[in-house]
């Protein structure tokens, strides 16, 4: 089921309103029931593989917690991690390194025709098997007791809010919360159900408005050169951005109408001053799960300098790895960790360059190239994440350096010129309703901004919102960007 | 008490503000879909190219002028309603030769979520003794939208638009028939572009002769045809509306070149399902496709519409075929023998 669509339209307030409704001892049933019925709406047999993952772990999480043995307790560690990532080698990356086997035999002549499975990627596969892996390995660390309760436990595997998509919930964090009482509080619920308008006004407004320029672009290489190219990749960057954090935005005010507290996952990424800090405010539950339990482990900055830097480029090329089973994103992990490494390279020569230039005496400006390069940086990345093969990411590479700036708004593919000069009119709006709200957020919360606000000016924001859903809202049932991981 | 009366007046202050607000939102809501329903840009309001609603009132295709031809109808032998395989392919003169009066609701793209609901409105009034439903396959995977906004641009507005509005669950035909409703209310006229074409002809009574030749045979990508199922569901809705109804039931596949049906490479799985529906309701079903019929190019306009040739024999086969069904025969009193064309 996706948040976009009319059933879930029907299914969240009905939930709501059933959850409140019956006892705090029986909700966590109700939960889970409707967690399995908003996945299994997607593909029912898919459900076998989320209660495999649950079960497997539940169990090895008590045999580690029944022992001090270190051996034994990692036993039962490798069984979860096996398990995990084995359901996610299978259905994920599989086809891609049998393709990759086959391709290296060719290059030394070996002809052999490597198996490929025939399987759907399911769901949420990516978000899930982390999810418990960090559970398994908190309990393996001692960080946390094994949960006894299975049904709780199943919930925290599945609650519907962040199956699919994240964020990624640390067990310490969400578990806890199933077992306190919630009660109907209505200033929660309307601060979750802003949150939710906001998430669905940057999918449905921003985000699948800008996929139509993007894709039309990025789906035909060599088609568009110059302008067109340039600006389907500065789309691109506020198209993932705002898919990706209005499906969190979602996720978040949803488990907040209920009384659950999920983790921020976006923090105005854009605004970043260099990458180190980029990976602080973006997808920041994955970045920390990769913090925490591979960065860290493998020696994180502790260790020497080109250890280190094998550690960076681990990380950010697994972490590509994990967006997808392709090169162009191994290739956009490999660039994020190489920027991290040049960064630590070059930092006594832009130090020195500052000094030379005086941009020490303009702070604000100096903060603006920092945050303007930044950018730039995720951006020619992000031409690796897009890119259909790394081919294409070199074709639109190419294209970019042509002068052409014909044809700019003949990508939305409108009846005329001009509506498409109005199309790229809209989706240049809804960016400056974006960069509005990001630039209040840097002094304070929008929530407390608007409380601040009279009344009607409150409910102005909230219907021009809802009304630019509705009008100029794309509703082809798009899915968000990150369900494919 | 004291609690009580606080409690009342805090659950009345908050119904107040759920009212002003939601009151605020939909006057908010209008007058932004007036304003952009008003502000045009090459001939398209804003509001059109913020929904992708190409649709244009009286365009060439006809539907704005069948409807008000249908509002002058009464009772007619045959009803045709499909999508424009309906009015491309069932020509009204041919018969009217044959001593049959006919009228014919397709309309561009109609797929059967919009087919109920034309049929709810229109069924009575017309009260046809034999329905002749049209489907093209492809418009099984569809939306419904594109129908819809044709509809809503050369149609008035009402109750059966309106739930034809709710149940292609998308917004955006909310918008279209709101800007619509508004305009009417509001004693907007539909001033009609009257588009013309040199290659289509409209024909009182609602068949569209298409006059060109299709001339090359490159059909496009095969692929498969997705069945949505709401849409099947809408299909076995028409098939019991029109059970309750007088009149007799025929569902056609019209024909099309080979190279078209070809594309869709679950075709034959899509018409046995069709068959198999109408074999459990006992409803007569043909598929021009599934034999040879009318193979020759010369017979098509484009690659999937007969042209005004391919329809006049098209048209006499469908009346041999009427007067080989005894039930059909019987009730439109036809005697058996070969349609004049």
């Amino acid at each position: 089921m996706l948040f976009n669509s009319f059933e879930f339209l029907i299914f969240f307030p009905l939930v709501v309103a059933f959850y409140f409704a019956i006892p705090h001892r029986f909700r966590w049933i109700f939960l889970l029931a409707a967690s399995y019925y908003f996945y299994m709406a997607w593909k029912p047999e898919y459900v076998l593989l989320i209660m495999a993952s649950t079960l497997i772990d539940y169990y090895a999480a008590l045999r580690m917690g029944a022992t001090q043995q270190k051996s034994k307790r990692k036993k039962y560690l490798i069984l979860s991690a096996v398990a995990n990532l084995g359901l996610l080698f299978s259905f994920k990356y599989f086809n891609f390194f049998s393709d990759a086997a086959r391709e290296i035999l060719a290059s030394a002549n070996i002809f052999y025709d490597t198996p490929a499975l025939d399987i759907l990627l399911p769901v949420g596969i990516s978000f899930y098997t982390f999810q418990t892996l960090s559970y398994t390995i908190d309990v393996y660390r001692g960080t946390r007791k094994p949960e006894r309760h299975l049904g709780i436990f199943a919930l925290y595997v599945s609650f519907f809010p962040q199956l699919v998509a994240g964020p990624i919930e640390r067990s310490t964090r969400l578990l806890p919360q199933f077992r306190q009482g919630k009660t109907f509080d209505i200033e929660r619920i309307l601060s979750g159900l802003r949150l939710m308008l906001w998430g669905f006004f940057k999918k449905l407004v921003i985000a699948d408005r800008l996929a139509v320029y993007v894709n039309q672009v990025y789906n035909n290489p060599g088609d568009y050169s110059g302008a067109p190219v340039i600006l389907a990749t500065y789309f691109f960057a506020f198209q993932i951005y705002c898919d990706f954090s209005g499906y969190s935005d979602i996720a978040i005010g949803a488990a907040r109408v209920m009384g659950y507290d999920l983790m921020e996952n976006f923090r105005r990424p854009y605004f970043a001053k260099s990458i180190g800090e980029f990976w602080k405010r973006w997808h920041i539950s994955l970045s920390t799960w990769f913090k925490d339990y591979l960065y860290i482990p493998l020696g994180g900055s502790r260790v020497g300098k080109w250890r280190w830097h094998y550690n960076l480029l681990i990380v950010f090329l697994l972490s590509g790895l994990w967006h997808g089973a392709n090169w162009t994103f191994l290739i956009w992990g490999g660039l994020h960790g190489s920027y991290l490494i040049l960064s630590h390279w070059t930092a006594g020569a832009r130090e020195r360059l500052c000094a030379l230039t005086g941009l020490r005496a303009s702070p604000r400006f100096h903060k603006f190239i920092k945050v303007f390069a930044t950018f730039h940086l995720t951006l020619l990345a992000w031409v690796f994440f897009r890119a259909n093969s790394v081919s294409d990411a070199f074709t639109h590479l190419n294209s970019m350096l042509s002068l052409n700036t014909n044809g700019l708004a003949e990508a939305f593919d409108k009846p005329s010129a001009a509506a498409g000069w109005i199309e790229l009119g809209i989706a240049s709006g809804a960016l400056a309703a974006l960069l509005m709200a990001h630039l209040i957020e840097r002094r304070q919360s929008i929530g407390v901004y608007l409380a601040q606000q009279p009344r009607w000016a409150r409910w102005a924001a909230y219907q021009a919102l809802i009304v630019g859903i509705l009008i100029f809202g794309v509703f082809s049932h798009a899915e968000f960007i990150y369900f494919q991981f | 008490m004291l609690n009580s009366s606080i409690f009342n007046s805090n659950r009345l202050a908050a119904i107040r503000k759920v009212v002003v607000f939601t009151a605020s939102l939909s006057a908010l809501y209008g007058a932004v879909i007036m304003g952009l329903s008003h502000a045009k840009v090459d001939g398209l309001s804003l509001l059109q190219i913020a929904t992708g609603n190409f649709a244009v009132t009286g365009d060439v295709r006809g539907t704005l002028q069948r409807f008000r031809d249908l509002e002058q109808v009464g009772q007619v032998d045959i009803l045709f309603v499909g999508s424009s395989h309906s009015y491309a392919s069932f020509d009204s003169r041919v018969f009217s030769e044959n001593g049959l009066t006919s009228f014919n609701m397709g309309t561009p793209s109609q797929t059967p979520l919009n087919t109920y609901y034309l049929l709810q409105r229109y069924l009575r009034g017309i009260n046809p003794k034999l329905v002749v439903y049209e489907i093209y396959h492809q418009n099984l995977a569809g939306d419904g939208l594109e129908s819809f906004y044709d509809l809503t641009a050369n149609l008035a507005p009402s109750t059966e638009l309106f739930s034809m509005a709710l149940a292609t669950r998308n917004p955006h035909a909310l918008n279209s028939f709101s800007a619509r409703l508004i305009e009417s209310l509001l004693g907007g006229g539909q001033q009609a572009l009257q588009l013309s074409s040199p290659h289509l002809t409209y024909m009182k009574g609602g068949f569209l002769a298409h006059n060109s030749q299709l001339e090359d045979t490159l059909f496009g990508e095969p692929k498969d045809i997705v069945i949505d199922e709401t849409q099947w569901e809408y299909v076995q809705d028409i098939l019991e509306l029109l059970r309750g109804s007088d009149a007799e039931l025929l569902v056609v596949i019209t024909p099309m070149p080979h190279g078209r049906v070809n594309t869709s490479t679950n075709y034959t799985e899509i018409s046995e399902a069709l068959a198999s529906l109408c074999a459990s309701e006992s409803i007569t079903f043909y598929d021009f496709n599934a034999t040879p019929t009318l193979t020759a190019t010369q017979y098509y306009a484009d690659y999937h519409h007969l042209n005004a040739r391919g329809a006049g024999l098209f048209s006499a086969m469908i009346i041999d075929s009427l007067r080989l069904n005894q039930a059909f025969a019987r009730r439109l009193s036809l005697v058996p023998e070969v349609a004049t064309r």
